[in-house]
């Protein structure tokens, strides 16, 4: 006990130090702003700022990385619940409740509601990170390949089947994304696919173009439709009877009816982030179709349920701490924030491995607590922040769309600086379209196009390793678990379904 | 006396426009994400260059299909001699295993190489073998039961199946992406064997113990396991060979491919350059433009093994 407040001790004299406050404060404050910014994910700002932090002492290179997943899990929420469009992937999960009750007038409570969910979970799953990691590492390490597997067919499965549409419009979606997931690198020897030639698709669509003309372009598109289509002449997003009906309050009550869902995002958050690999939309989705389940009215989802805006959020958020933990136990970057901070660490000259832990305490606690107080930067910032932005409904449509429309191209081409990027946009706004006009989900297809090469990946390692035998699936216990669960949800819900249909009749 | 001065001024002009390279700032690209084990080191060295050359030097990540992505970009700049591609000797010849073309070295001038990356088989402690001939009898005794994953290094995997083949053993084999999955697998206990290069994931385990090497898949010794042998030691025909280097445009000015040379030389000889990889157990060393294509022939050999193997 002695040894562990000495570490601490130790960690919060490291900590007192202003460039690590101002690299933690900065890495937040930019990760709201380009997650607020349709054009610009956390992807991006990583990937900016990462040059910066090279040069920084290791607990504010860290600390500024961390702040800006942070900062950006959050502030993607923010476009979403104002005007339906996500400012990062897994913010389109928070918009399904995040925008109806902003066109309800109630904005300032949905961007509460998302703010408190975000802070908590990350924290707590900061905590996960701090006190858990080692036993944590132990179960993410018998994740293997097959598991793996397992794992992500349990997920499309789940996101498949729990569709509002229906499950089977859920898996033609899923099979969708999976198809389009295949266009570029074969992602066991690397060999083009779908690529008919051509250098750029040979690489695939990466993430970003695809979910900015996804989400982002063909909801303008869309949205300057079906204003034209009911005749709007109304300059700004909201109606005054809505301006009227503003209600922005957060109260005590509301806050005990979110914690559940808190809860869950937190547990489901931090397990989603320990497994490399699987990402933040992932967690999001599973924690909402998990509130929505357990949820006394399950049919207020999707029209402004504040537990649906904190599940989702408290899904992305709680998987940024965990996210760290196969790194810093055993050295493994499990995702692009994780592997740039092993970069960071490397560029200082420490190596993150089995011994670090050990070797390293002070410094692992001083990063922990770092990026526990950097929540509470980011609910400062954030509260400021989406005062801010409220404002934003009462400009004109007009310059909204155009502003984001040219930022989501900016961002389209910072990724790769390859304008032929841009064309991916295009065309995946064009399919964003038809899917709405299709009534066909999005995020199935969006999570089935992220998972895809992992779930191909996966499945073809094993068959190498265990010499095409399929039963493997079944006989390792972690994967035949899974697989069994994959099957129970279906079973249940197609039954749940034909069994409401005959209540009915 | 007009003449004199009128010669003095017309040499100093021609003093002033030839002013050594570099005059302009100079871009890296670096065909693999930011933060991956080439693109530390290269940001690593480009910082003490950038203090001998005087001159900023940029790093363009673009990752992408194996590194070609960089490869093409790099190759549609204007060959200058500002625009610097670092890039893995056997990256020239990855196209081979996707039943593609190697890409033809031709098209670049060297510089020099800064790190060779030794790739490292790597075996768990509790494993009944602990040295590369009792595994090879062990395999022989149990045909089917081991599993390898590589770590990266597609040539290097086919050189372990090529010492499969020739040992009549029955291993099951299987690519990951990089370090980090390939050290995961073995640890959890998903694969018996990866191999990887020094200062990998897996490397930095076995330094803490929890792996064993058993021998080299590339072509050079390590100090640091002075009894590993490589594959040529040990009497078979094939090794991989992994180099990181710059090079130029085919058409680049022989001046900068000197001037860099020169400077990369110097800056690796540097104690706080070496300094700064030794916790990682990573040695950079100046190889000069010649043996970086030496290295890149090499790889060529090792592509024959496609033919030889198939997929």
């Amino acid at each position: 006990m002695t040894e562990l407040l000495n570490n601490v001790a130790m960690g919060m004299n490291l900590l007192l130090q202003w460039e690590i406050l101002f690299a933690a404060a900065g890495g937040v404050m930019v990760g709201l702003v380009m997650g607020a910014v349709p054009g610009l994910s956390d992807i991006i700002a990583i990937c900016l700022m990462v040059p910066f932090t090279f040069y920084l002492n290791p607990v504010a290179g860290i600390a500024m990385i961390m702040g800006l997943s942070k900062g950006a899990n959050f502030g993607g929420a923010i476009p979403a619940i104002l005007f339906n469009i996500p400012g990062t992937p897994q913010a389109a999960i928070t918009a399904f409740d995040g925008y109806p009750l902003s066109k309800q007038g109630k904005a300032g409570k949905a961007l509460k509601t998302a703010l408190y969910a975000s802070c908590i979970a990350d924290g707590l799953s900061d905590c996960v990170l701090f006190f858990f990691a080692a036993p944590v590492a132990m179960a993410a390490i018998m994740i293997g390949p097959t598991e793996h597997a397992a794992v992500v067919i349990f997920a499309l499965t789940l996101i498949s089947i729990t569709s509002v549409s229906g499950p089977i419009i859920g898996i033609c979606s899923t099979l969708l994304g999976l198809l389009l997931s295949c266009i570029g690198a074969d992602p066991l020897t690397g060999a083009p696919r779908l690529a008919f030639g051509s250098a750029e698709l040979s690489a695939g669509v990466n993430i970003v173009p695809m979910a900015l003309g996804f989400f982002v372009v063909s909801e303008i598109i869309w949205q300057r439709c079906m204003d034209r289509r009911n005749g709007l002449s109304q300059k700004a997003i909201y109606t005054a009877q809505q301006q009227k009906d503003e209600d922005h309050s957060f109260t005590f009550a509301e806050f005990k009816q979110c914690a559940p869902a808190i809860a869950r995002g937190t547990l489901i958050g931090s397990a989603i982030g320990a497994l490399p690999g699987i990402g933040t939309t992932v967690g999001s989705y599973l924690t909402y179709v998990a509130t929505k389940r357990a949820s006394k009215h399950p049919e207020k989802f999707g029209e402004g349920a504040l537990e649906g805006i904190a599940a989702a959020e408290a899904g992305n958020n709680a998987c940024n701490g965990p996210n760290l933990i196969p790194l810093i136990t055993l050295g493994i970057p499990g995702n692009l924030a994780a592997a740039l901070i092993l970069g960071a660490f490397t560029m200082q000259g420490l190596t993150p491995g089995p011994m670090f832990m050990e070797q390293q305490a002070p410094l692992l606690y001083a990063i922990f607590i770092v990026l526990f107080f950097s929540n509470f930067f980011t609910l400062g910032f954030g509260a400021l922040f989406t005062k801010v932005m409220r404002k934003m409904v009462s400009v004109p449509k007009n310059y909204i769309y155009a502003a984001v429309l040219i930022f989501a191209l900016i961002g389209t081409y910072i990724v790769n600086n390859n304008t032929f990027d841009l064309f991916f946009t295009f065309g995946f706004s064009i399919l964003g379209v038809l899917c709405r006009k299709g009534g066909i989900p999005m995020i199935p297809l969006l999570i089935a196009y992220i998972l895809g090469p992992s779930l191909e990946l996966k499945i073809r390692q094993t068959m190498d390793l265990y010499a095409n035998d399929v039963t493997i699936f079944f006989t390792k216990p972690i994967s035949c678990t899974f697989l069994l669960l994959s099957l129970i949800i279906t079973v249940y819900i197609i039954y749940r379904r034909s069994f409401n249909v005959k209540s009915e009749n | 006396m007009k003449k004199l001065m009128l010669t003095c001024l017309i040499v100093l002009g021609f003093t002033v426009c030839a002013q050594a390279y570099p005059e302009q700032p100079i871009t890296m690209i670096v065909p693999y994400n930011a933060g991956g084990s080439l693109d530390s080191t290269t940001r690593i060295v480009a910082e003490f260059m950038k203090q001998e050359l005087d001159t900023p030097i940029m790093i363009n990540n673009r990752p992408g299909a194996s590194g070609t992505i960089g490869l093409d970009a790099f190759l549609k700049t204007k060959p200058d001699g500002y625009t610097v591609l670092v890039f893995p000797t056997s990256s020239f010849i990855t196209p081979v295993f996707q039943g593609r073309e190697a890409i033809d070295t031709d098209q670049f001038k060297p510089v020099g190489g800064f790190l060779k990356s030794e790739r490292i088989l790597f075996a768990r402690p509790d494993a009944p073998y602990k040295t590369f001939e009792e595994l090879i009898a062990y395999a022989r005794e149990n045909p089917g039961k081991l599993k390898f994953g590589s770590g990266g290094s597609t040539d290097t995997a086919y050189v372990f199946k090529y010492i499969i083949k020739k040992e009549t053993i029955d291993v099951n084999v299987t690519l990951f992406n990089g370090g980090a999955p390939a050290a995961a697998a073995i640890m959890g206990g998903h694969v018996d064997l990866v191999e990887g290069g020094n200062g990998s994931p897996a490397d930095v385990a076995a330094m803490a113990g929890k792996l064993v090497p058993l021998c080299i898949l590339s072509d050079g010794n390590l100090d640091k396991y002075p009894e590993l042998k490589t594959p040529l030691q040990m009497g078979y025909d094939y090794a991989s060979s992994v180099m990181f280097g710059f090079f130029l445009h085919a058409d680049a000015p022989d001046e900068a491919q000197q001037t860099l040379s020169n400077v990369l030389e110097k800056v690796l000889a540097k104690k706080e350059l070496q300094e700064k990889f030794a916790s990682r157990g990573v040695e950079p060393k100046y190889f000069s433009g010649d043996e970086l294509m030496k290295s890149a022939e090499a790889g060529k050999k090792v592509a024959e093994l496609y033919k030889l193997l198939g997929d």
